[in-house]
């Protein structure tokens, strides 16, 4: 049991306050005892995007852009304030200013970002971080260092699933006859996936609509599958390629897909990171390190359902025993506390 | 015309000839500055197409021998009907529109294209690139970068800067000098007196090119005799309209050319002749010095600057007589005094893996902190530096809230933001 109960203030990200990762926070922030205020920053999407919508120079644009998000900024400072929080949690795409964080700071609220972009594809990182008390991030050195170095306390927190979107392997019924790609384009990646459209494919990221091949298969851009479609196309499909980059073996940080896929009994070849060491083995994921193994992985699972199943069922179960937001944060909060 | 199919890659053939389009519609200095995004846009064979102002067609077309040049009317507000049908019907992988001016955004308006980058506009929407929108934000002398660099990191990974321009050596044709500036500025004429001699006595060299306009004969008559009567003798003046590739020819075989912020400093940075540049009022050479190894500029660095320059100056253009200074003269000769004047800072020019800088050698700089700390907020921007030692806390004008807040907002249909 937490030895005190606390306030908290979540500020969902501004254009997807609906995300997997601000619900998983929520309800194991309650289960954990916490009382939590949730900020509406939906309501708030229509009127950033008439902004963008303007026939206006650019000059108008920054002025209005500014005032905007320092109208939400403040909103959010008022419901602090009124609701009389201790921490006030965010995420990247949370709509707070480094203004308003100085003066949560000043009227004691503590301010805590969970860094859930990797630094190097979020640029803006030393803005975003201004104000924060405590930052916990996806990836471990050197950023954790780093931000110590800057003033912040700094927790690494890896993504995690949320335990109420599993179902039993054992009931998995589709035709498993598909191959799912989640990621971005490369030549590379290209050029081996396409010895596999006839086992029956379709892939969602970035960039796989220049290749003349996979037009017919292409669905979108990630960010616009649904949360159920997600949950679907990981129980359903008969192998889900997760690729964390285009760029294979380059990063640290484990994405999110990887914990919910497990979690939803889904069975998949992820491209290896270095922070996988010690959380995965080899007994739960089948890792790659160059699109010439994930091509030699694909013929060899493609037609296996008893091992899928069988890897399907290792992830499920240590994702759910140890990688849940229940454990993120109560490790977080523990961190906080002690 | 190519098809929207031609625009996939087939699997077989992922490496295609890419074409690109530069619009530069600025200044004979702004095409100078645009060499480094134009030598990286012709790497592995791209066809490179350039739109420039007829006027700087000649010179575009010397300096750039192996893009397609557009020379384009911009004394209408409308461009000839070839030019619009050649641009609406050729596709290019990217189009880079370097100038929010009616003339630009018409051009880049008209071109079918993928990819946009610098400025343009879609259904009276202004667009710029992000790169830029955070360049915008940095202001007077806490900008730190050449704009020959600005433009050319608008291409991921352009072409290092040492091979921009070549190391800036003596070629024995004497000393250069330029008598206006890129806003047709001259010095006060005993200041720049003062330098010439300084620095022909510094090279130890009498052969002096004064390059200037026809109208600039009176001032010449006016400067010979403020000369040492050796160096008088000895100078010949190109006060005429010139070709940009005759001014081209002398320059390149110069030992030096004394100069103020000007276009033909610019080309002599291009050609790999060594510049002594005097920087006052509104230059500020960390922003638009000239671009190589080589290069030594001497900045006003007076406490009204820099400025947004007028005929009648509140302060009667100390900016510029800070140069006549006799302190600083003497360094100008090569004597270097223990005591270094005040208002002056010595720079030379050096590389650094974002572009070129430059380094006080007399002199202290103010604001250097600032724009160590941005340099390297650029450089993480930029995928250079994964994490820059320079840069303290809180220490960050480069960005606002804004620019990352909004974009998720709205992606409008068949635009990228770059």
């Amino acid at each position: 049991m937490l030895s005190q109960k606390k306030k908290i203030l979540i500020v969902p990200p501004l254009d997807d306050s609906s995300a997997c990762v601000v619900t998983g926070c929520e309800e194991a922030l309650k289960r954990l005892g916490h009382s939590v205020v949730l900020f509406d920053s939906s309501v708030w999407f229509s009127m950033c995007s008439a902004l963008q919508r303007l026939p206006i120079g650019l000059r108008h644009q920054d002025v209005l852009a500014s005032q905007a998000i320092d109208l939400i900024a403040q909103s959010v400072l008022a419901v602090a304030e009124c609701r009389g929080v201790d921490y006030v949690f965010a995420f990247p795409q949370s709509p707070l200013t480094s203004t308003v964080r100085n003066q949560m700071q000043e009227q004691g609220i503590v301010t805590l970002l969970w860094m859930t972009a990797e630094y190097e594809k979020f640029p803006y990182w030393r803005k975003l971080i201004e104000g924060f008390d405590v930052v916990a991030t996806i990836q471990h050195e050197p950023f954790i260092s780093e931000l110590s170095v800057l003033g912040h306390a700094s927790v690494y927190l890896p993504f995690a699933a949320n335990g109420v979107c599993c179902t039993p392997v054992s009931t998995h019924t589709a035709a498993e006859d598909l191959i799912v790609v989640l990621g971005d384009a490369s030549d590379e990646l290209a050029n081996v996936l396409t010895k596999h459209i006839d086992r029956g494919i379709v892939l969602w990221g970035n960039g796989w609509d220049v290749y003349e091949q996979f037009i017919p298969y292409y669905q979108g851009k990630l960010e616009k599958l649904t949360r159920s479609e997600r949950k679907a196309l990981y129980r359903d499909a008969a192998v889900i390629v997760n690729l964390h980059s285009s760029d294979i073996g380059s990063g640290d940080a484990i994405n999110l897909e990887t914990f919910a896929i497990a979690a939803c009994g889904g069975f998949q070849l992820v491209d290896k990171r270095t922070l996988m060491e010690g959380m995965f083995s080899y007994e739960e994921f089948v890792m790659f390190e160059s699109a010439e193994e994930l091509s030699e992985q694909l013929s060899e699972f493609v037609d296996d359902r008893a091992s899928r199943l069988e890897y399907a069922r290792n992830a499920q179960k240590l994702v759910l025993a140890k990688h849940t937001y229940d454990h993120r944060m109560k490790a977080l909060f523990s961190e906080l506390m002690s | 015309m190519n098809t929207e199919r031609s625009r996939y890659k087939k699997p077989s053939q992922y490496i295609t000839m890419k074409k690109y389009c530069v619009i530069q519609m600025g200044t004979l200095s702004d095409l100078l500055q645009t060499k480094r995004l134009i030598l990286s846009l012709c790497r592995g064979q791209a066809e490179v197409h350039l739109c420039v102002s007829a006027a700087f067609a000649a010179a575009a077309s010397y300096l750039y021998p192996e893009v397609l040049l557009h020379a384009i009317d911009d004394s209408t507000e409308f461009v000839e009907d070839s030019v619009y049908t050649f641009f609406s019907e050729t596709h290019f992988d990217a189009v880079y529109n370097l100038h929010d001016t009616t003339k630009s955004l018409m051009l880049v308006s008209m071109m079918s294209t993928n990819k946009k980058y610098g400025y343009w506009e879609n259904q009276g929407r202004g667009f710029r690139s992000q790169w830029l929108t955070c360049n915008s934000r940095v202001h007077g002398r806490e900008r730190f970068l050449n704009t020959m660099d600005v433009w050319a990191h608008l291409v991921d990974h352009p072409v290092p800067s040492h091979t921009v321009n070549p190391i800036a050596m003596r070629k024995g044709g004497g000393i250069g000098v330029v008598l206006r500036d890129a806003l047709d500025r001259t010095l006060p004429l005993d200041v720049l007196a003062g330098c010439i001699n300084a620095v022909c006595s510094a090279c130890r060299e009498i052969d002096v090119v004064l390059f200037g306009e026809s109208v600039d004969e009176p001032l010449v008559a006016e400067l010979l005799p403020l000369l040492k009567s050796s160096i008088a003798a000895k100078t010949v003046t190109r006060c005429f309209d010139s070709a940009f590739e005759e001014d081209a020819g002398v320059i390149g075989g110069l030992d030096m050319l004394v100069t103020p912020e000007s276009s033909l400093m610019h080309l002599a940075a291009h050609l790999g002749t060594p510049v002594n540049a005097f920087f006052h009022s509104s230059a500020w050479c960390m922003e638009n010095g000239p671009y190589g190894l080589g290069h030594k500029i001497w900045q006003s660095d007076v406490s009204c600057a820099p400025c947004v320059p007028v005929k009648d100056c509140a302060e009667n253009h100390i900016c510029m007589h800070v140069f006549g200074e006799e302190k600083l003269q003497r360094f100008l000769a090569g004597k270097i005094d223990s005591e270094y004047p005040e208002f002056v800072t010595g720079y030379v020019s050096m590389l650094d893996e974002v572009g070129v800088t430059y380094m006080p050698v007399f002199g202290t700089e103010k604001h250097a902190e600032e724009r160590l700390a941005l340099r390297g907020i650029s450089s993480e921007f930029l995928g250079i530096t994964k994490i820059s030692k320079t840069v303290p806390a809180g220490r960050d004008n480069f960005y606002a809230e804004q620019d990352w807040l909004m974009p998720n907002c709205l992606v409008a249909e068949g635009e990228e933001d770059a």
